[in-house]
């Protein structure tokens, strides 16, 4: 077997401290790939009925794919994936740093968790072995003394490490995984997961290298494809500014989160938030993860004000979106600050920005008060105001713990009112990316099997970024903003992409940022598995996990009448680019059942799981 | 004529405006025109809209009209 998989899984029980290797067909590599594909399937098979988020019964799985054997550029990357706390249902995040070869090179392609240790432990793996460590010292710290000290302990500062912080140990719904103190496994609560089951982390560090099925070809295409996608960033900027040179943009078009998504245009916060003002004012320079071309993370340094005094990893584009337009926050240092604070105790900055924001939206409402918040006065654009509550919620303590279940169970806590004003789907925030701005989101959206997330599905970015795949009939001009036609085919499609790039498991930016067409991964994908795919046939692969992750969805209770925005949603703006306009979202939702084959219900036709082998 | 130009982000650094803020254009000029007149490289233009409408490179443009050249914006994570 030459095929870029180890066609092994590490199965770890911490019940009972048990530790096992498994073989995986190949067939199941063909059909579900990797990563959040392979994931579901595991669910599936393993996890026959609904189960309760924080039950040592529900799997904590990590796991890798094709890609992350050879130094594939944007292939440093890996999939979590487990029954959220947030939609009580499947949920996959990605992360990056190096963590991802880091376990791919110790011999296994996942490592599939389960039970719960007695006490809290990390989990210390270096080719075949496999060590559950006492973490008891370890229980307390954030994310990055967490890497300081197994690195201490162990003597090897090689070692990739995921952990989480207090906010995954106090099991806060919207706890993320750590890397290496500057990627963040961030969305759905995973970390809560990693906390429920005592695992404080898991610290990587494999010598081995799958073989591959033609060296020469992966070799060569590597070298091209680094120097091309290099060449592209550095062009279009991307590389200089990373994601912050989107915000004027985006706020240009609608599409970033206003005062709660209340608000219409703010240009002059997108300007001070975004780049080129970013990368002046914070110093920043490109951090890439490993055998990345482009380097999107930040690393920034802060030298005045004294309070804000900061040298590391930097706010990206979502964060400045949900802690900074959101919260009519205009200075970057203030957001680089909530957003450090949010990294080093554990959860999600998108997450925790929404939350901010629908608490001062409640506040300004009268739905709560200071005598709710302990005396916090939620104001709008209030720095202080926003990094106490960012550390609150975080910590589960004061006001803040009203949020330990998440958006929904606060709101539930508050009242009708708020449960109206809350912008979710399937109980996770938005991300900072508007619905209204680009109605393919709103498919998108609705469907999304873990909530609202703009990632498992980029179509904005074939409105707003020029990204198209021509290959499987996403093209230039065939969607324009505000016009039905198109809309739910361009979603259906870009969904089908994400779950074929969260299972290869591979950087989305190669592709909508970078250079990489669908068919230069096609190339890649073959040299590497030997497996002489076409792009149909690896997009019906995504299209086939997109809908496996469906069904789990189905399992747990969702259907066509959860398919829904939020009332925010279906409010037009005042003035700015989408003025007056309103998401046609019922004949969005018809059209996108049909392209999909799914009944009235939402659920898959039988034809439809025949076709993709699901049946 | 006159337009109002609005250029942000990686655009910003290619305004170039009269006194009162506005760019002048030959009469008749099209959205290409002025992207050329301000030295702004054309395969970098992903989305114009002109007075709040989306419009092409094509796009005739009128005595005061505000037109908003953006960059592509790919990426959000």
């Amino acid at each position: 077997m030459k095929n870029g998989y180890w066609q092994k899984l590490l199965r770890v029980d911490l019940t009972s401290g048990k530790v096992a290797t498994e073989d995986t067909p190949e067939e199941d590599l063909k059909k579900y790939i990797g990563g959040a594909g392979l994931g579901a399937e595991i669910l599936r098979k393993e996890l026959p009925g609904k189960v309760e988020p924080y039950s040592p019964e529900n799997l904590l799985i990590f796991g890798t794919g094709p890609f992350q054997g050879p130094a594939v550029p944007g292939g440093a990357k890996f999939s979590v994936i487990s029954i959220s706390p947030v939609t009580k249902s499947f949920a996959d995040t990605a992360g990056g740093a190096d963590w991802g070869p880091g376990f791919k090179d110790c011999g296994y392609d996942a490592l599939v968790i389960k039970g719960k240790a007695e006490k809290p432990v990390y989990l210390h793996i270096v080719n075949d072995k496999v060590e559950i460590k006492d973490a008891s010292g370890l229980w307390g710290k954030d994310t990055y003394e967490t890497v300081d000290v197994i690195h201490e302990q162990t003597g090897d500062k090689k070692l990739s490490i995921a952990a989480i912080g207090p906010a995954g140990e106090r099991k806060v719904a919207i706890a993320c995984v750590a890397m290496d103190k500057h990627s963040f496994a961030g969305r759905s609560g995973l970390g809560a997961i990693m906390g429920s089951k005592n695992l404080k982390a898991i610290a990587v560090g494999g010598t081995k290298k799958v073989e591959v099925s033609d060296p020469e070809k992966t070799k060569e295409l590597i070298k091209r494809y680094q120097q091309e996608i290099h060449q592209a960033v550095v062009e279009n900027e991307f590389r200089k500014h990373g994601t912050p040179i989107l915000c004027e943009t985006a706020e240009g078009l609608g599409d970033m989160p206003i005062k709660y998504w209340e608000g219409d245009v703010w240009p002059e916060g997108a300007k001070k938030l975004g780049a080129p003002n970013y990368t002046d004012v914070l110093g920043a320079q490109p951090w890439p993860c490993k055998y990345c071309p482009i380097g999107c993370h930040r690393r920034i340094k802060i030298t005045e004000p004294k309070e804000y005094v900061y040298e590391g990893v930097g706010p990206e584009y979502e964060t400045l979106g949900m802690m900074g337009t959101n919260l009519l926050i205009d200075d970057p240092k203030v957001v680089a600050i909530g957003n450090d604070i949010a990294n080093r105790f554990g959860v999600d900055t998108i997450s925790v920005g929404a939350m901010v924001g629908f608490a001062m939206d409640c506040f300004e409402k009268g739905l709560i008060s200071t005598k709710d918040t302990d005396g916090l006065e939620l104001k709008w654009g209030d720095a202080k105001a926003f990094l106490t509550l960012v550390e609150q919620i975080a910590k589960k303590e004061g006001f803040g713990a009203i949020f330990a279940e998440g958006i929904l169970g606060a709101a539930k806590k508050i009242g009708p009112q708020a449960v109206e004003n809350a912008v979710h789907c399937k109980g996770l925030d938005f991300p900072a990316h508007d619905a209204r701005a680009c109605i393919s989101l709103a498919p998108t959206y609705a469907t999304g099997t873990r909530g609202a997330c703009h990632f498992r599905g980029p179509c904005e970015d074939v409105e707003m970024g020029g990204f198209f795949m021509p290959e499987v009939g996403v093209k230039e001009g065939m969607v324009k903003f505000f016009e039905r036609e198109n809309q739910s085919l361009v979603a259906a499609k870009c969904q089908d992409l994400g779950g074929l790039i969260n299972s290869l498991v591979l950087c989305m930016f190669m592709v909508d940022g970078g250079s990489w067409a669908l068919t230069d991964l096609k190339e890649l994908f073959n040299a590497i598995t030997g497996w002489d795919y076409s792009v149909d046939e690896l997009i019906l692969a995504g299209e086939r996990i997109f809908n496996l992750q469906r069904l789990l969805n189905i399992r747990d209770g969702y259907d066509g009448k959860t398919d829904v925005l939020p009332k925010k949603m279906f409010k037009p703006a005042k003035e700015g680019f989408r003025a007056n306009k309103v998401i046609p979202f019922k004949e969005l939702m018809g059209d996108y059942y049909s392209i999909r084959g799914w009944d009235k219900n939402g659920e898959p036709k039988k034809e439809t799981l025949t076709r993709l082998g699901l049946a | 004529m006159k337009v109002i130009a609005k250029l942000m982000s990686i655009f910003a650094k290619y305004q170039k405006c009269d006194e009162d803020g506005k760019t002048t254009i030959k009469d008749g000029a099209i959205v290409l025109d002025l992207v050329r007149e301000l030295g702004i490289p054309e395969k970098q233009v992903r989305i114009i809209a002109v007075n709040g409408k989306q419009s092409e490179l094509d796009t005739v443009l009128s005595e005061g009209d505000t037109v908003f050249i953006f960059p592509p914006a790919a990426g959000g994570g």
